[in-house]
């Protein structure tokens, strides 16, 4: 038997099971439909697997920015350390460890009050010096770096001192003063006459409030961030020719064996 | 279709490859100069600590407060045969003196000065206050005043 074939009008086509119109080109449509197919493909792919990678792009441009601070910050860091040694003394490292010691350390600020008043001829009062106490006082103005990146955090020590002298004298303790270590801060100054001498000589007395610092030492970092500008550099070399407290000012005592005086009577 | 295909995977395999090797360049130099930072860390910690001292030095340097210049102010103003008394700062700001003198005249003299300070460009104080002519038991003059600097 003759199998029966479908009965499609010379007006239509059957086409991928499509029932087009008879005028289409058959070839054309069948590429029209592999390109269409195709083209998707291609969008699927570029739109799941390429794109998604451009992402990978960004990420490597930005660890490259990264890598690229980094690099110009150490190499920064090294530069600026190089120059630092170039042009900072040892002698003005030792000076700037003076002037902000990392305890502490009376001894130096009475070594040095004594050591201007004795030669300018005043007499010391009465003298009250704080901290390395119960409580330290932070220090910190605006421009000061604060919190976990701080590599220093200064403390200060208050002196409260009462001296006597020539007014001519005081001036120039005041003077001498602005020029030498450990470095402080006349935060407060009175002077008043307290009386004339026969020789028509006036006594005077000042008082001062001066703050000292302690810098005490947190977390430093390996990277350099700031340098000195140039007056930093030079007041680097300035401290060198500032006033230094004596030496061996603190008494060598045996404690225990030669006491040389008793608590009670 | 195939070309914008063939471009984006050109454009993404070369970046990757540019910015592989770079990377890989910039991590090694990294390295190798954090380790040079390294086997100096006694001087980078003193360069720091050393900075950063001067920083505050530096910082407290320009808050501070010029009493020479301020003393020798104030006894430009004291006149002949007069001498200045007591002076305070107090808070940096306001400052108290006094100046005693010898004569009548020199204490006009001295009024006059005084006075005329707030209208002086140069004056480094304003005149808060005058306590005017006080005469003492020993026949001198004694003038007390506020100014704040300028």
């Amino acid at each position: 038997m003759k199998e029966q074939q479908p009965q499609v009008s010379k007006h239509y086509k059957k086409i991928f099971g499509l029932m087009l119109p008879g005028w289409m080109n058959e070839r054309l449509f069948v590429h029209l439909i592999i390109n269409f197919f195709a083209s998707f493909a291609l969008v699927i792919i570029s739109t799941f697997v390429i794109v998604p990678n451009f992402d990978r792009i960004n990420t490597q441009r930005k660890e490259q920015k990264k890598l690229i601070d980094q690099e110009k910050k150490l190499a920064a860091s090294l530069e600026n350390l190089d120059e630092f040694n170039r042009r900072v003394s040892p002698q003005s490292i030792e000076a700037v460890y003076l002037s902000m010691p990392t305890k502490y350390e009376p001894e130096k600020i009475l070594s040095s009050i004594r050591g201007m008043t004795g030669s300018l001829s005043l007499n010391i009062m009465e003298y009250t010096l704080g901290g390395g106490s119960v409580k330290d006082e932070e220090v910190s103005d605006k421009s000061e770096k604060k919190g976990e990146n701080a590599p220093l955090t200064f403390t200060k020590i208050p002196l409260k001192i009462t001296l006597s002298g020539e007014p001519s004298n005081l001036v120039e303790f005041v003077d001498r003063f602005e020029e030498s270590l450990p470095y402080g801060v006349i935060t407060n100054l009175s002077m008043s006459e307290i009386s004339k001498l026969l020789n028509n000589k006036t006594i005077t007395k000042l008082e001062l409030e001066i703050s000292y610092f302690i810098a005490k030492a947190e977390k430093i970092n390996l990277s350099i961030k700031e340098e000195l500008s140039e007056s930093e550099l030079e007041l680097l070399t300035n401290l060198v020719g500032y006033s230094r407290p004596a030496e061996n000012y603190v008494l060598q005592t045996n404690s225990t064996s030669n006491s040389r005086g008793s608590l009670f009577e | 279709m195939i070309t914008i295909l063939l471009g984006q995977l050109l454009y993404l395999s070369g970046f990757l490859i540019f910015y592989q090797f770079r990377n890989n360049d910039l991590k090694s130099n990294v390295g190798l100069l954090d380790r040079q930072l390294t086997e100096r860390k006694d001087e980078v910690a003193d360069y720091v600590v050393v900075s950063e001292m001067v920083h505050k030095i530096s910082r407290e340097n320009k808050g501070k407060y010029d009493y020479l210049k301020y003393l020798s102010y104030i006894r430009s103003l004291v006149p002949t045969g007069g001498y200045m008394i007591g002076a305070d700062f107090k808070d940096k700001a306001i400052i108290y003196f006094g100046i005693k003198t010898d004569t009548v005249d020199s204490y006009r003299e001295l009024e006059k000065t005084l006075v005329g300070l707030n209208q002086q460009d140069q004056a480094i104080f304003t005149l808060m206050s005058l306590n005017g002519l006080t005469r003492n038991t020993d026949g001198s003059y004694t003038s007390k005043l506020f100014m704040k600097v300028k």
